[in-house]
């Protein structure tokens, strides 16, 4: 999903939704809810609470939107909110949030696996299911600048704002969050199993 | 570059396109198909990034928000004019038990422990009298250090109370 424009049309709907306008905060939901969906489902491995969290993030949209002042866009004050709302989870339930930042020097046997196993996958012959599945083994901080970057098409400068962190630190995060995806996969799969075909 | 291998970092910033594929880049990738093969895993890599397979929401989901925030927004504000009748009527029952039952045995037990309680205030401003007394002319100084203590007390507070966090918007 690409960023949207957040001038004339973002300032209508949002007045309209601060005088009450039920169906425009609906058409908010509509437009915004991939994006929140991409961030909450992952940085939440817990199936169960997505949605719920999903859920959350847009009654706190709703509830603080006269607080934005149109300095940021829009998609980037709620995706702001959906990662705030995503680190509190985490915390509340002790999970962590970097649990390493080694650049990959940690097999794949010690990450927990994700139901998918390498002979399944074989089989499925799907080689972005098999780094999908892979995603998932990363720390929540890694999976989610790569998504925003990769998946929202933001720029470090937006990923920055939305998580705090410096310039630097995002590109560093992406940087290793890739490499160790590839550490990963070819440490776990049959070269020739793979990246031979695509060639 | 010549011979030698592309690292993840070039290869990285040539799939971003931030960088261009130079001449020596491309005449070492003609001969070298592991550094080919880099190549290959990091566009499979970059290719499943950009794949949301598996991250939608149910059909429902604005309904359901919808449906959440009015059912929160209902419990949380009951309008006042429904709440000063529920205040008046609690504050005459409350009246109505207390003419109803006999309360002067626990009157009498009350105003017995407020007695008590005058005469042990009385003897501790007598206590405090007779300190103040012995410490004479370093009093100021020990009330000025308390007060300066005091107000760091309320100011750390204050810092404390204002330091932003996350569960903020």
């Amino acid at each position: 999903m690409g960023m949207k424009d957040e001038t004339e049309p973002g300032r209508l709907l949002v007045t309209e939704i601060l005088g009450g306008n039920t169906a425009a905060f609906e058409t908010l939901i509509g437009r915004y809810q991939k994006l929140v969906a991409h961030v909450v489902f992952r940085m939440i491995t817990n199936r169960s609470d997505r949605e719920d969290i999903c859920q959350e993030v847009f009654i706190k949209v709703y509830r603080h939107l006269d607080r934005f002042k149109f300095e940021s866009k829009l998609s980037t004050w709620i995706v702001r909110i959906a990662y705030n709302t995503c680190l509190n989870h985490l915390e509340k339930k002790r999970l962590p949030l970097i649990d390493d930042l080694t650049d990959g020097d940690q097999g794949a046997e010690m990450f927990p696996d994700t139901g998918l196993t390498p002979d399944r996958l074989t089989e499925q012959r799907d080689i972005a299911a098999r780094v999908r599945a892979e995603i998932e083994n990363l720390s929540a901080q890694f999976r989610v600048v790569l998504t925003l970057y990769h998946l929202d098409e933001m720029s470090y400068e937006e990923i920055a704002r939305i998580t705090d962190m410096p310039l630097g630190t995002v590109k560093s995060y992406l940087f290793r969050g890739r490499k160790l995806l590839k550490e990963r996969l070819t440490e776990k799969y049959v070269v020739e199993d793979i990246w031979d075909r695509s060639m | 570059m010549g011979s030698k291998h592309v690292t993840d970092e070039q290869i990285q910033r040539l799939l971003d396109e931030q960088e261009v594929v130079s001449g020596d880049v491309a005449a070492h990738l003609r001969e070298c198909p592991a550094c080919r093969r880099e190549i290959g895993i990091y566009q499979q890599i970059y290719e499943g990034l950009g794949q949301d397979d598996g991250l939608q929401l149910s059909p429902g989901f604005s309904e359901s928000v919808i449906a959440r925030l009015a059912a929160s927004e209902q419990t949380s504000s009951k309008p006042w004019p429904w709440r000063i009748p529920a205040f008046v009527g609690g504050a005459a029952i409350i009246c109505a038990i207390v003419w109803l039952i006999d309360l002067s045995p626990l009157l009498d037990r009350l105003s017995g422990l407020s007695a008590y309680l005058v005469s042990l205030g009385s003897s501790v401003v007598t206590s405090m009298q007779a300190v103040c007394t012995d410490l004479g002319s370093t009093l100021p100084l020990v009330v000025a250090t308390g007060l300066i203590l005091l107000f760091f007390a309320v100011l750390d507070r204050a810092l404390l109370r204002s330091r932003p966090g996350h569960w903020c918007l």
